[in-house]
C-alpha cells in the first residue's frame, strides 16, 4: 500500500483497514497515526478494532474431534466416487429432501411463469431435480433484493436461481437483480429451451422457456 | 492437466497433487483435506456457528472445488479457491438452516446479562467464561451482513490477503478493505456493549 495521505484530511476507511493490518507504506502509516494523535475519537475506534482482531484470533472456534474429521472425510470420497461405497445415512436424507424441495420448487416456479395456465399434474419428483438446477449458488450472486409485487408480469419475470431452498421459503429474484454468468439449457418435455434475452442486464426472458403457443 | 502415474509425496505442492488427483490418486485427496481441513473449518465455523453445519460446509466444499477443478484455472492459490468454494458453502447452507438457533440474537447466555457482570477476555482462564465469550463473538459476527462476515473471516481467521480476499469473493481490493473496516466497527459496538472491550 504506497498511497500518500493529506494529513489535514480524515482517513478513509480502506486507509484505516490498512493502518490495522499494518499494510501502508510508512509514509501514509505516519499520516494516520499524526491524524489519529490529533482525534482522540478516530484513535479510540482504530484501538477498539484493533481488540476486536485480536479477540476474535484469541478465540478461535473449537476443532472438531479427530474422529468427526475422519467421517468428513470419508462423506468426500464416498460423494467424489459414489461407486465405491454406499450411501450413507445422512446422503440418503439430503437425496430425499433435496427431491422433496425440487418438487415444491418446481410447483412454485410453474405456477409463477405460467399462472394462466391450468394446473399440471404433479410429475414424479426424481425428474423434477435436474431441469431445475439452471444456476448453482457459485454461479449466482444476488446483488438487490426487492419486492416487486404479485402482479402477473411481474411474476412472469422472476426466475428460480440457486438451491431450491430445502427448509425455507422460495426466493424468486428479479429481472435486475440476476447477472447471468453461465448456463447450460435442460430441455423441457417439449423440447423448447431457455433463451436469453438481451439488454443491459442478461436474463432468462419471460417465459422462461421459448414462446408457448397459446390456446386461442 | 497432464497425466501424473509416480505416487505424490506428501510433501506435495498443491499443484502436484491436484495433478495427482486428476490422475485418479485419491490419496492425493487426503493430503489435501490434510491441509486445508482447519482453515476451512474455522471460516465455515464463523460463518454457521455449529459445528456440524461447518462440517457439512466444509465437505460441501471440497466436493465442490474437486468436481469442478475445470473451473480452477490456478490464477488464485488452491487454498483460496477452496475457501472461496467453502466460505460459498458455508452462506448457502447458512441461509438453507437459518443460523442455528442457538444464535439467535435475542436469547440471553448463561453468564453474559444474565448476572448483569461483563465478559472480559481474561475470562478465557475459565472455561465456561470462554465458551460463552467465543458465543458473544458468534453473536457478533451474527449481527454482520453475509458480505461483511464472509470478508473478515477469510481475512481474519483463514489469513487470506486482501488480494486473495478480493479473489475468494470476487470483488475490487477496495471493497474488502472498507468491508473490513466496516465489519470491525460493527463488531466493537456490539462487542462493546457486552464484554470490557
Amino acid at each position: 500500500m504506497s498511497e500518500r495521505m493529506n494529513p489535514a484530511k480524515a482517513p478513509t476507511p480502506e486507509q484505516y483497514a490498512a493502518f490495522l493490518d499494518g499494510e501502508l507504506a510508512p509514509p501514509a502509516a505516519a499520516a494516520v497515526e499524526a491524524w489519529l494523535a490529533a482525534h482522540p475519537a478516530d484513535a479510540a475506534e482504530v484501538e477498539g478494532q484493533r481488540r476486536v482482531l485480536r479477540l476474535v484470533q484469541d478465540h478461535p472456534p473449537p476443532d472438531p474431534a479427530p474422529e468427526a474429521w475422519g467421517a468428513a472425510l470419508a462423506r468426500v470420497h464416498d460423494r467424489l466416487h459414489p461407486a465405491a461405497s454406499p450411501p450413507r445415512g445422512r446422503r440418503l436424507y439430503w437425496l430425499a429432501a433435496g427431491v422433496a424441495a425440487a418438487a415444491v420448487a418446481a410447483a412454485l416456479l410453474a405456477r409463477a411463469l405460467w399462472p394462466a395456465a391450468p394446473p399440471a399434474p404433479a410429475p414424479a419428483p426424481a425428474a423434477l431435480d435436474e431441469p431445475f438446477i439452471i444456476a448453482t449458488d457459485d454461479d449466482v450472486r444476488i446483488i438487490r433484493m426487492e419486492f416487486v409485487g404479485l402482479d402477473a408480469e411481474a411474476e412472469a419475470r422472476r426466475v428460480l436461481a440457486g438451491r431450491p431452498p430445502v427448509p425455507g421459503e422460495l426466493t424468486l429474484p428479479g429481472q435486475a437483480e440476476v447477472t447471468v454468468i453461465r448456463m447450460t439449457g435442460h430441455p423441457d418435455e417439449d423440447g423448447r429451451t431457455p433463451v436469453l434475452g438481451e439488454g443491459e442486464v442478461p436474463m432468462i426472458m419471460p417465459p422462461l422457456f421459448a414462446a408457448k403457443p397459446k390456446d386461442h | 492437466m497432464a497425466a501424473v502415474t509416480a505416487p505424490c509425496p506428501p510433501a506435495s505442492s498443491d499443484e502436484q497433487l491436484l495433478r495427482c488427483y486428476a490422475a485418479g490418486q485419491r490419496a492425493a485427496l487426503d493430503e489435501l483435506f490434510r491441509r486445508y481441513r482447519q482453515p476451512a473449518y474455522r471460516v465455515a465455523y464463523r460463518l454457521l456457528g455449529h459445528e456440524a453445519d461447518a462440517l457439512d460446509a466444509v465437505q460441501e466444499g471440497f466436493v465442490k472445488a474437486l468436481s469442478r477443478l475445470e473451473s480452477f484455472q490456478g490464477r488464485s492459490s488452491f487454498k483460496t479457491w477452496l475457501l472461496r468454494v467453502v466460505s460459498n458453502a458455508a452462506l448457502d447452507l447458512g441461509r438453507q438452516r437459518g443460523r442455528r438457533e442457538a444464535l439467535s440474537l435475542d436469547a440471553p447466555l448463561a453468564g453474559d446479562e444474565a448476572d448483569g457482570r461483563l465478559l472480559t477476555p481474561d475470562d478465557a482462564a475459565r472455561g465456561l467464561e470462554r465458551e460463552d465469550l467465543r458465543a458473544v463473538l458468534d453473536r457478533a459476527l451474527a449481527a454482520l451482513s453475509a458480505a461483511q462476515r464472509q470478508t473478515f473471516v477469510l481475512h481474519a481467521d483463514a489469513g487470506l490477503s486482501y488480494r486473495e480476499v478480493a479473489e475468494a469473493t470476487g470483488v475490487s481490493i477496495g471493497t474488502v478493505m472498507s468491508r473490513l473496516f466496516y465489519a470491525r466497527q460493527k463488531l466493537r459496538a456490539y462487542l462493546g456493549e457486552r464484554t470490557t472491550l
